[in-house]
């Protein structure tokens, strides 16, 4: 692609999959995920937000709450500062019915071109006292993050006291374009070393 | 003057004696580099993990800073502290780890120790907890003085980062 003018802005496109999920003692559960990105950052092509189908765990077999739902996102940006961040919550049914948070999780986009496998790792509030976790039980209203932005700030977390349990695994092809143009260095095309890696 | 960018997680901890547990970061870096965005400190929240299972905190890390001089690359450092029932907070566990200086993803466990104290001090803690602390924290990142301290190792710190670099070659620095 011949251009003789230098490119204003780097460019990366995610394709993937939010696959499927293992929490323990949700047997029924759907997922909402959110791209969070720096001002910087242009949404060029995709959806930033979603919500997958509810997925049940089959009879008999291994708790896996399967999902299978596309994840395909393009960004340009002129700066690397603020890359995206996926964002997800896990809603379940409760023995009532209710559809309560079964944890939320966070991950950076990858950095360097390749296909990953992503562990997010997920938790969810806890209860100040126990007689609100009593509550939050018959009412079917457990403590649930006001803003669904908030696993992917870096500040305001100290305050917060989490329980963790469960994971998602997503799957995640990242391509970039331009970057070297902009003099950034992602590291793609070295030789995986002990401590680098391509599959997480 | 080339820039560095540092993007990733503070995953969580495996190994503590405790699973109640959140930890104090913070990244030090040399004179002749400038942070020019992103929070160099801070707090992860407060996780209680399975028994079995890795401590949660999933504490995003994104550092983008201006290098005038490669002395001093930037490090990590870490205090993982714990809660115990009655709300009280005990250091667990001191260590730190320098940002990669090739660009790509890592995945990185950092190990920590503590200091120990002596036979009556381990027994006090044990009752009344208060576990022994560092006067100077500038030891956990500097080479200086250690030989007098006497401490015992913690659990490790695991952690997610990918090094964007920029403009390191165009002022011939080979980063590998």
């Amino acid at each position: 692609m011949a251009d003789s003018s230098v490119p204003s802005s780097f460019t990366i496109l995610a394709t993937g999959q939010i696959e499927c999920a293992e929490i323990p003692n949700c047997t029924n559960a759907y997922l909402k995920f959110q791209f969070v990105a720096g001002e910087d950052w242009q949404l060029l092509d995709g959806l930033e937000e979603g919500i997958t189908q509810a997925a049940r765990v089959p009879e008999g077999r291994d708790g896996v709450l399967v999902w299978n739902f596309p994840i395909d996102i393009t960004y340009k940006t002129t700066n690397a500062f603020g890359w995206p961040q996926l964002v997800v919550a896990v809603y379940g049914l409760d023995t009532f019915g209710r559809d309560v948070i079964k944890g939320y999780g966070c991950m950076h986009l990858p950095m360097c071109a390749g296909r990953y496998n992503l562990t997010l790792r997920l938790f969810k509030p806890r209860s100040a006292s126990m007689l609100q976790s009593l509550t939050s039980w018959l009412t079917g209203m457990p403590a649930e993050f006001s803003d669904p932005k908030f696993p992917s700030y870096g500040e305001g977390r100290e305050v917060t006291r989490v329980q963790s349990g469960g994971h998602v695994k997503v799957q995640v092809n990242l391509m970039t374009k331009d970057m070297d143009v902009f003099g950034y260095v992602d590291g793609s095309g070295r030789d995986p070393s002990a401590n680098s890696i391509t599959r997480m | 003057m080339a820039e560095l960018h540092v993007i990733g997680q503070i995953l969580g901890a495996v190994g503590f004696p405790s699973q109640n547990l959140f930890c104090k970061w913070g990244v030090v870096a040399g004179r002749s580099w400038e942070l020019l965005e992103g929070l160099d400190s801070g707090q992860t929240q407060l996780d209680l993990a399975e028994d079995g299972e890795p401590v949660v905190w999933a504490h995003p890390l994104d550092l983008h800073y201006a290098c005038r001089g490669l002395a001093g690359w930037p490090k990590l450092y870490f205090q993982v502290w714990s809660q115990d029932v009655h709300g009280r907070n005990d250091i667990c566990g001191y260590g730190f780890c320098h940002v990669p200086t090739a660009p790509g993803m890592y995945e990185l466990d950092c190990p920590t120790w503590i200091p120990e104290g002596s036979v009556g001090e381990r027994i006090a803690a044990f009752f009344l907890g208060g576990a022994p602390r560092l006067k100077y924290e500038e030891v956990v990142v500097s080479p200086g003085d250690r030989f007098r301290l006497n401490t015992v190792a913690g659990g490790v710190v695991q952690l997610q980062l990918g090094v964007i670099t920029k403009d390191f070659a165009r002022n011939h620095v080979q980063l590998g």
